[in-house]
């Protein structure tokens, strides 16, 4: 795996993360839209290095119909950390 | 402990005014310290402990998520994935929760794209690429350096309280038992049966035995603690590193147990006290998984004052045994009048070469090398200086005799004839009014009563007894190594 494409997964994540606390299936809706890019194998790792980086609150949230789904939201860091 | 508590005597006439002066930073160093490090220790590890037992907190709830079991692909594809995780039982359950979530949806969506579900499931899979390179990932994600650089601080920190956790335990747990074997002798005793006098003729054996099984509780429990928390800190799983504190432990309190730490020793205890670099290695891998038995706030708070109660109580006894003990050894009981027995001593010096027993007993007193300084003195109201007094003399020595104390039926008292030289024989330091030399009994292996006598050879080349110094009642005190390598 380069470390370009690592990076580039992990802005995206940022980004999808930026407005709303999403699911992991939720951020892949975001930034795997197309047929090209349907490869999820670098999500995880990313989503799971940002949560242990800080920069990612992760939680089990229920949905409207009581299923939980592990939720991530950004967390607001002192400037400099927030950054991508 | 004993020095914590410093006692001091004054006054005379048989009234006595007895101070104690507390030395707080001692207090502070080996009762606070010790007790805010076990607190801390049990909170981190029960902390860790969270991420070693299953999921987080109360989650039984996941179970019931819809996607619980899925498809034997599926399932198969999360078995191999989590295989490769290496991570803490509750961050691997979390994980595979989630990637079980997360492919549910996924084939859900693709399904609702219009592909069967054995497409969809081959699909979903395809896009998250091998489950051993996801598992990696997302192990490596979790095991930063920081995180194991933390879960080794707080290993140590974890094994610091855990210890005295440990030790505490045993403690407590050896005179529990001492208390149980003392409560079984009287009941035997009481009951006819006739027993040995374990408690005056075994103290060593006991004593020793105690300190072995409580050291090595405390290593157990210091080296449990700190595989725990590592693991939950630095998000791995224990038994992948458990080798490590394993190692560490075995090397750490192996040396100390054989080399550092000093007390009463036996054989049964220095057999002890060698298994403990074993003890301490399987202490980190058996059944390291489970967590510590739960111990409820009351227990916690009532061990905590006990401890205190039995930290004080023996700092003052073992401050109150140090000042009576030191200066001098505990006199002979002499019972009935009895010849003294004289063994292979040699024959007291004549008169003439010894005019008015000119070279005295001086008597014994603890060295500051730990042993026991043993002396001879001229007499102190006549001004004879050692070299006349020692005109007759030369190869003057110090000899220590195994010792017999009166006792039933015969009362036997003197040179213990079992033996017919000298324990220990060394040369007398030659002093302007006194000779000197010191004894390490406390590195003899063979506890008991001893007496020194000042031996010379004489103008007729015989070897004569010039003076009795004194003796005492002693008893080995050193590490494993001291008794090991102990003379005979």
């Amino acid at each position: 795996m380069s470390s370009e494409r690592l990076d580039k997964e992990l802005q995206r994540v940022l980004e999808a993360l930026a407005s709303a606390p999403l699911t992991s299936a939720g951020v892949a809706g975001r930034i795997h839209t197309a047929p090209a890019e349907a490869d999820q194998s670098l999500l995880f790792p990313v989503l799971h290095g940002l949560e242990a980086d800080g920069r990612l609150q992760a939680a089990w949230r229920p949905d409207a119909n009581g299923v939980p789904h592990r939720t991530y939201r950004r967390r607001r860091l002192p400037t400099g950390r927030n950054g991508l | 402990m004993g020095f914590l508590l410093d006692r001091h005597g004054e006054g005379g006439g048989g009234a006595q005014v007895m101070t104690i002066n507390i030395d707080w930073l001692g207090v502070v160093l080996f009762l606070i310290v010790p007790i805010l490090l076990a607190i801390g220790a049990v909170l981190v590890v029960r902390r860790s402990e969270r991420r070693l037992g299953g999921l987080q907190g109360n989650r039984d709830w996941l179970d019931s998520a819809p996607n619980a079991t899925q498809a034997d692909a599926v399932t198969e594809y999360l078995d191999r994935m989590t295989s490769t995780l290496s991570l803490p039982a509750a961050d691997v359950a979390e994980v595979r929760a989630e990637l079980d979530d997360h492919i549910g949806d996924s084939i859900e969506s693709l399904q609702a794209e219009g592909l069967d579900r054995e497409k969809a499931i081959r699909e979903s899979l395809a896009r998250l690429g091998s489950p051993d390179e996801l598992g990696r990932q997302i192990r490596v994600a979790h095991q930063s350096t920081r995180r194991l650089l933390a879960g080794a601080g707080g290993g140590v920190f974890a094994a610091s309280g855990g210890f005295v956790v440990g030790w505490v335990g045993g403690m407590a747990l050896a005179y529990g038992l001492l208390i149980l074997g003392a409560l079984c002798f009287g009941l035997l005793t009481l009951a006819g049966v006739g027993l040995p006098d374990l408690s005056s003729s075994q103290t060593g054996l006991i004593n020793s035995l105690m300190l072995a099984g409580a050291f090595m509780f405390a290593a157990t429990q210091a080296t449990r603690f700190a595989v725990r928390a590592s693991a939950g800190i630095s998000r791995r799983a224990p038994r992948s590193i458990a080798i490590f504190w394993a190692l560490t432990s075995a090397a750490g309190f192996g040396w100390w147990a054989i080399f550092g730490l000093r007390g009463p020793m036996s054989w049964p205890g220095v057999i002890a006290f060698l298994c403990v670099p074993v003890v301490a290695y399987a202490a980190a891998f058996v059944r390291i998984e489970r967590p510590m038995p739960h111990v409820g706030r009351n227990a916690i708070a009532a061990g905590l004052g006990g401890l205190v109660i039995v930290m004080l109580s023996l700092g003052l006894l073992l401050g109150v045994t140090v000042h009576t003990s030191s200066g001098s050894l505990a006199p002979l009981n002499t019972g009935p009048a009895q010849e003294v027995s004289r063994g292979n001593l040699p024959p007291d010096a004549p008169e003439a070469w010894n005019p008015d027993r000119t070279i005295n007993g001086g008597g014994v007193r603890s060295d500051a090398s730990g042993g026991e300084l043993y002396s001879a003195i001229t007499d102190q109201q006549l001004p004879v200086s050692m070299a006349t007094a020692l005109l007759n003399w030369h190869d003057l020595r110090f000899e220590a005799w195994h010792w017999l104390e009166p006792r039933e039926p015969d009362y036997a008292f003197g040179v213990d004839t079992r033996y017919s030289s000298p324990a220990i024989v060394l040369p007398a330091e030659i002093h302007p009014t006194w000779l000197q030399a010191v004894f390490h009994f406390e590195r003899v292996r063979d506890p008991g009563p001893w007496e020194v006598m000042l031996t010379g050879v004489g103008p007729d080349g015989r070897r004569y007894t010039i003076a009795d110094c004194g003796g005492g009642n002693s008893a080995f005190n050193g590490s494993v190594w001291d008794w090991l390598t102990a003379p005979l």
